[in-house]
């Protein structure tokens, strides 16, 4: 199985964690890609097809604050129709998604992405603790990906408020704070799991076995080779 | 002891030699291992023989990408982490006089530096199953041999590096130590083009009167070493020497 990465962005260590990432991957028999930009993305899957997609990367317009002006001309992004083009392509052929963190951050141009992910940030309503803080996930029983899962407590910049759609399947609930909010859904073939803030966060057993599950379905893989 | 067949253990340098020792120790107890190395063919042939309680990654452990990506399928793997075994390294050799900034900077790098990052990345882990690091040094830091100053060097630093970091991590339950290894018959020297295969072997030779018992060691024989090491659970900060007697420095005087 062929997984391309999208990783890279401010304010997050994503050499680490994207790289995290493609460890858990590789455990569950995937052959990872780490691409640093939406371009070299678009260029990975036109190449050749990929069994799953997974954006952690923190790519936008970073409009809105003056905080991002030291960044922006390095880091701002707008959706590029190549890369709209090979997504499309990619989820139109059944293909797997997965959205980790600010991956449902990104393209906020393009009002698709957050179609296919089933929800994501929404600027003006969305929110983040400003500190990660710990979280308590809790597996929603009834879809593979989450039969038998535990939950588990991770330190996380947990994302509220966010948009989700009619019709998406609830994977995972966080509780933090006394209060109770999703933290990852299913949509399609498209996973989005909020947390993975950071490297620690990524390999916090509970949360790589649920990345692994995840990344497996998302791919048409049933089945577990994790411990 | 912690059990082995508890455990899941990371081990670099488990494509040859002793870290594959190690990995088929552990894994012949029913621990799940996970091994790195630059060389994929290596790496393979030592998972293949050991099944599906060994994963592999290709990595270079002197990049830091590298180093999170095999922390992480560590802990996917294996469920977690109980132990990390910093066994890979290079050798180097030379007179003084004829060492550049650039050998020496990325022996330290491969050797210690590595090392060092691994153990910060894996210590959340380590620490939540009371675990281990166990670090691999050499009989060069108790015999002198001219010419190996930049490898005795990197491993008299490994040695001082377990003992302190066991003063450090102790307090969150993480014991580190070192291993000593005597003559081992490993790919290291020929990889650093030191010598050839039939000169290793007639080198290897010659060494067996040194050894107290006569004979050098085997990678079945670390291997049992440094799985002490990483199973004792109230042994930190110690170096055990596993040699068959080189360091006791026999003479005819």
């Amino acid at each position: 199985m062929r997984a391309v990465i999208l990783s890279g962005g401010i304010f997050h260590d994503f050499e680490r964690s994207g790289a995290a990432l493609a460890g858990i991957l590789a455990v569950q028999g995937f052959m990872c890609e780490v691409v640093t930009h939406p371009d070299e993305l678009a260029a990975a899957l036109g190449a050749a097809p990929a069994d799953l997609v997974v954006v952690h990367a923190l790519r936008w317009r970073m409009q809105g604050h003056a905080k991002y002006d030291p960044f922006r001309d390095d880091w701002a992004y707008r959706t590029q129709p190549d890369l709209i083009a090979a997504l499309e392509a990619h989820v139109a052929r059944g293909a797997g998604l997965m959205a980790l963190h600010t991956g449902c951050i990104c393209f906020d141009d393009w009002p698709g992405w957050l179609d296919m992910l089933g929800g994501g940030w929404v600027w003006g309503q969305s929110f983040h603790a400003p500190d990660p803080e710990p979280v308590t996930a809790m597996p929603v029983p009834g879809h593979p990906v989450t039969r038998g899962l535990m939950p588990f407590t991770v330190t996380d910049e947990h994302y509220r408020a966010l948009r989700l759609d009619p019709g998406v399947t609830v994977l995972a609930q966080g509780h933090s704070a006394g209060a109770d909010f999703p933290l990852a859904w299913v949509h399609g073939r498209a996973v989005t799991l909020t947390t993975g803030h950071d490297f620690a966060s990524v390999i916090e057993p509970g949360q790589a076995l649920f990345i692994a599950r995840a990344a497996r379905w998302a791919a048409g893989t049933t089945g577990d080779t994790t411990a | 002891m912690k059990p082995m067949s508890e455990m899941s253990v990371l081990i670099t340098g488990g494509g040859s030699g002793i870290g594959a020792g190690t990995a088929r120790h552990f894994a012949r107890h029913g621990a799940r291992v996970t091994i790195c190395g630059r060389r994929e063919d290596k790496l393979k042939a030592v998972a293949d023989s050991i099944g599906a309680l060994c994963h592999y990654e290709v990595a270079d452990i002197t990049r830091d990408a590298d180093c999170a990506r095999l922390v992480a399928a560590a802990v996917a793997h294996g469920g977690g982490l109980d132990a990390l075994v910093n066994n890979a390294g290079n050798m180097l050799r030379g007179p003084i006089a004829t060492l550049t900034r650039a050998q020496l900077t990325a022996v330290f790098d491969s050797n210690v530096v590595s090392g060092m990052i691994l153990t910060g990345l894996a210590l959340p882990h380590l620490s939540a199953r009371q675990g281990a690091v166990v670090f691999l040094g050499s009989v060069h830091t108790r015999l002198a041999y001219p010419g190996a100053s930049p490898y005795a060097a990197t491993k008299g630093a490994v040695e001082v590096l377990a003992k302190v970091l066991a003063a450090e991590l102790g307090p969150q339950g993480v014991r580190v130590n070192c291993v000593i290894p005597g003559a081992v018959s490993t790919e290291l020297n020929i990889r650093a083009g030191l010598v050839t295969e039939d000169e290793q072997r007639v080198r290897m030779k010659a060494l067996e009167s040194s050894h107290a018992l006569g004979r050098i060691g085997t990678e079945d024989e670390l291997a049992e070493g440094i799985a002490y090491m990483a199973c004792a659970e109230w042994v930190t900060g110690t170096a055990l020497v596993v040699d068959g007697g080189l360091s006791l420095g026999m003479s005819n005087l």
